[in-house]
């Protein structure tokens, strides 16, 4: 019956809706692990754990003791470690071992400091995305492993995997996202719009506060609008819930894949615009990953290239 | 993976790396966010006066209120009401006293304030409401 329906659909829509198998070149995977390990450099911890201790632990704080890494000259082994982990394992080097230990390193100074009590969620889609790479390297061990050659460059064999684990990764973090929107406010999230208003008040006092730089001119008016006609913020609210919840339709194809990355993307800058709240790492990853301006640059010149050959 | 993934965060939800990224998810009908103001009442914006943002200010006080639930004096930690929250907030400005010295010399032995500000939903306009948490004198600084 769906097939049905898509064949009455116009050319355009049928191929956004085709489920096409991804295909990653060489070249595409060499270039998306360099840069993805370039955007993860930063996110590696920079400095000790605030406070001693995990009293509220989280994650790998509930089954070991963390509290190392409230030492400096620890910290300062662990993010050089780390960083040359990063490397290697961009290289395609032991990826298991590599990327393992930088994913180790990231996910225990994060969960030491999440466990002191309060929540944050900055970088937590890179951790997710880096432990889909290196979950791909470690699949990949049970094919090669053939002496210590197989171990090292086994990960390599396994790269288009690995990305397509990543924008799965990706993909999922935002349909989770709609879903726990909808289960924490009683499926209806998407009505909640009268309410919205308060949101960006209190991203825009937040903004004053820290830095007594007011928001700009759309956000101060998007609020005023609001105050007027609070339904509006239901028209706000609904695209963007049905966004990220059809996030998951971005592996069906390339060009859903662009559409959905593009949308996401559209979705975070009006985020921005309106509440000053940046998203940045879930940007990056958007960019590199859904709409993929690698792979599209790569497509349009091999099309130049076999026209000019016509 | 889609599936895996998902199922993992939504089971593990907000365990690092997990998420199942609930930020948003609950827009309730009243949202409070702190501030810092001096003895004029003029705003003090932390940034450039203690080297913080608010929202490090913010993540202090829910850990000031998560170990008062711990001790029994709050139910919750989510609207706590004005007494609790003015316990909470006396400690959180003793902290960041403590542990911020200002960054501007003529701040130096000042007296500021911690506010909470309030923003509900009532009759279906906006009501914004203004609470002093607690107030405290900036350490000296040396010259």
């Amino acid at each position: 019956m769906i097939a049905a329906l898509i064949q009455r659909c116009p050319a355009w829509l049928r191929a956004l809706l085709r489920p096409e198998r991804f295909v990653f070149t060489t070249v595409e995977c060499v270039v998306i692990r360099l840069i993805f390990a370039w955007l993860a450099w930063d996110y590696i911890l920079t400095e000790p754990g605030r406070y001693p201790g995990t009293p509220y632990p989280r994650g790998l704080a509930h089954f070991m003791d963390l509290s190392f890494i409230h030492d400096a000259s620890v910290v300062m082994w662990l993010i050089w470690t780390a960083r040359v982990g990063l490397i290697l394992g961009a290289l395609g080097i032991a990826e298991p071992i590599t990327i393992g230990w930088t994913l180790f390193v990231i996910i225990a100074s994060k969960s030491y400091n999440l466990s002191q009590g309060y929540l944050g969620h900055a970088g937590q889609l890179l951790t997710l995305c880096m432990a889909a790479q290196w979950l791909g390297s470690v699949w990949a061990l049970r094919k090669s492993v053939a002496g210590w050659r197989g171990l090292i460059f086994a990960g390599m064999k396994s790269w288009p995997n690995q990305l397509w684990w990543m924008i799965s990764t990706i993909a999922a973090s935002y349909t989770v996202s709609a879903i726990t929107k909808e289960i924490n406010s009683g499926g209806m999230w998407p009505l909640k719009g009268k309410v919205f208003i308060l949101q960006m008040l209190k991203a825009h006092q937040e903004r004053i506060a820290s830095n007594g730089v007011a928001p700009g001119d759309f956000a101060l008016q998007a609020v005023e609008v609001l105050r007027d006609h609070a339904w509006l913020g239901n028209v706000l609210l609904m695209p963007a819930f049905l966004l990220e919840f059809f996030a998951f339709l971005a592996l069906l194809n390339r060009r859903m894949s662009l559409v959905i990355g593009l949308g996401l993307l559209s979705f975070h800058h009006m985020t921005e615009l309106l509440m000053t709240i940046g998203f940045g790492t879930h940007r990056q990853l958007l960019w590199l990953l859904l709409v993929n301006p690698v792979f599209w640059a790569m497509t349009l010149w091999a099309t130049k290239i076999r026209r000019k050959a016509i | 993976m889609f599936l895996i993934m998902a199922a993992l965060m939504l089971i593990f939800g907000d365990q690092f790396p997990f998420s199942n990224f609930p930020m948003y998810s609950v827009l309730p009908d009243s949202v409070i966010c702190m501030r810092v103001t001096d003895n004029t009442g003029k705003l003090l914006p932390l940034d450039p006066a203690f080297g913080i943002g608010t929202t490090l200010l913010k993540k202090q006080m829910e850990r000031e209120l998560h170990e008062m639930k711990d001790a029994g004096t709050i139910e919750k930690i989510s609207n706590p009401g004005l007494p609790a929250s003015q316990k909470a907030g006396k400690v959180v400005l003793e902290w960041l006293l403590a542990h911020h010295p200002p960054r501007r010399p003529e701040l130096s032995g000042q007296t500021v304030k911690l506010e909470q500000v309030s923003y509900r939903v009532k009759h279906g306009e906006v009501v914004e409401k203004v609470d002093v948490l607690a107030e405290g004198r900036v350490q000296e600084v040396k010259r």
